[in-house]
């Protein structure tokens, strides 16, 4: 636990390091990030995934201005979920992105292991997507990400209670154009509504074009989740 | 006409995301942390006298069978958790032991008991269970620790497999390895950590 714990914060530390070097000016966005996430299982081994996310503008210091919310894009999902045994499971989906005047399509691969640990819950995903759109070139990425989960009271997350969650996650992106790597950091507060029922806020912070540009972009994402398992 | 379908679905999403659940289900056990003042006093003389200078978390406990209190703390090297009744009055000791550390002999029966009943199973999770009675407080006292011979019970979570189904189980065993309780652990959908 100490050592996950330890490769965590050392994970963070780096993270946190490379973007100030030699920064005067990075480009930023700030927007919200609205979840809905909703799963059903089909049999014992498969599940259902549907989620919908929205993205709304706020700040734009790329594009030099400042507005109030402007819509950006709303992503619809679709995974099918098959347990693999030991809190493993295989995902595949596909995500239907609208976008200002442009439909965007987007096939996923992914690998979860969820391990408890004796305060909370470490889980892996190891993922893949391939994004087809008709004005750019194809996008592959490659995607890791380490999400720890700790309830505020107790061991164990139990209804009516908070709890933390911290997600890093590592993008690597392949375009013919523009290929580079992103890093989020995702800090959120959650709090159970009952067993079938969480929603979570915090801030899903993004920085990329790390090969591209001399200066890195970072996006602010203020983030807020519902999931319901029914 | 698309964007503005773009715009309904975001508005939408955002109105959802507000609206409380509505449902709520019944949960038989429910533990959360408190503060050493809401302790019943005698628990909290118990626990100094037997394991002073120790940091010990308190909970509370709430199930169909009652309401109980909880101190959970390291002592000795080991991780202890050793329940009251709602009176401050200690009820039994649990101490989180390794796996390796039980008898071969034990070790063989456990395996059997758990091969009769499932084909692929991995132990995550082992207590030795120890009643508060004089040997229990003899053996505390004398040198800080419980010797696994002494343990009546041993509680054991097992996460089993058949064929692509999961299940989570917590299990009682008797000091020869014979089951003595099994039953299902409903676990946390992990929703919010996959998707």
């Amino acid at each position: 636990m100490k050592i996950v714990l330890r490769i965590l914060l050392l994970k963070i530390g780096i993270f946190w390091c490379i973007p100030i070097s030699g920064i005067a000016q990075p480009p930023v966005t700030a927007g919200f990030l609205p979840k809905i996430n909703l799963t059903t299982g089909l049999n014992d081994q498969t599940r259902l995934n549907a989620s919908l996310e929205s993205r709304g503008l706020f700040y734009d210091k790329l594009a030099e201005k400042s507005s109030a919310l402007q819509y950006i894009l709303s992503d619809l999902t679709m995974l099918v979920s098959r347990s693999m045994g030991f809190r493993t499971s295989l995902n595949l989906g596909y995500t239907l992105r609208l976008t200002n005047g442009e439909t965007i399509h987007r096939t996923i691969q992914q690998f979860n292991l969820i391990r408890n640990l004796h305060a909370g819950r470490l889980a892996h995903r190891f993922a893949t997507d391939q994004t087809f759109s008709p004005s750019e070139s194809p996008v592959f990425r490659v995607r890791y990400r380490i999400t720890f989960e700790r309830p505020l009271s107790g061991d164990e997350v139990d209804e009516k209670e908070f709890y933390f969650k911290m997600g890093n996650e590592y993008l690597v992106i392949y375009q013919v154009e523009n290929s580079g790597l992103e890093i989020r950091l995702i800090p959120l507060f959650g709090y159970e509504i009952n067993a079938h029922s969480k929603v979570e806020f915090g801030v899903d912070y993004r920085i990329s074009e790390f090969l591209a540009s001399p200066y890195p972009e970072s996006q602010f994402w203020a983030a807020a989740a519902w999931y319901w398992s029914f | 006409m698309r964007r503005f379908y773009s715009k309904v679905v975001f508005l939408v999403g955002c109105l959802v995301l507000w609206i409380p659940d509505a449902c709520c289900q019944y949960k038989f056990e429910r533990e959360y942390r408190i503060n050493r003042q809401e302790v019943p006093l005698p628990a909290i003389q118990w626990m100094d006298s037997l394991m002073p200078d120790t940091r010990i978390r308190w909970f509370v406990e709430e199930s169909q069978l009652g309401r109980t209190f909880e101190a959970k703390c390291r002592w000795e090297g080991s991780r202890f958790s050793i329940e009251f009744d709602s009176s401050g009055i200690p009820l039994d000791i649990e101490k989180k032991v390794n796996l390796e550390d039980l008898k071969v002999v034990l070790l063989e029966q456990i395996y059997s008991e758990l091969d009769t009943r499932f084909k692929i199973y991995r132990i995550t999770k082992v207590q030795a269970q120890y009643p508060v009675n004089n040997e229990t407080m003899y053996d505390l006292h004398k040198d800080g620790s419980l010797s696994l011979a002494s343990a009546p019970f041993f509680e054991l979570v097992i996460h089993t497999k058949d064929g692509a189904v999961s299940q989570a189980y917590e299990v009682l065993l008797n000091s020869r390895g014979e089951l003595e309780e099994i039953f299902a652990i409903v676990e946390r959908p992990t929703t919010n950590l996959e998707f």
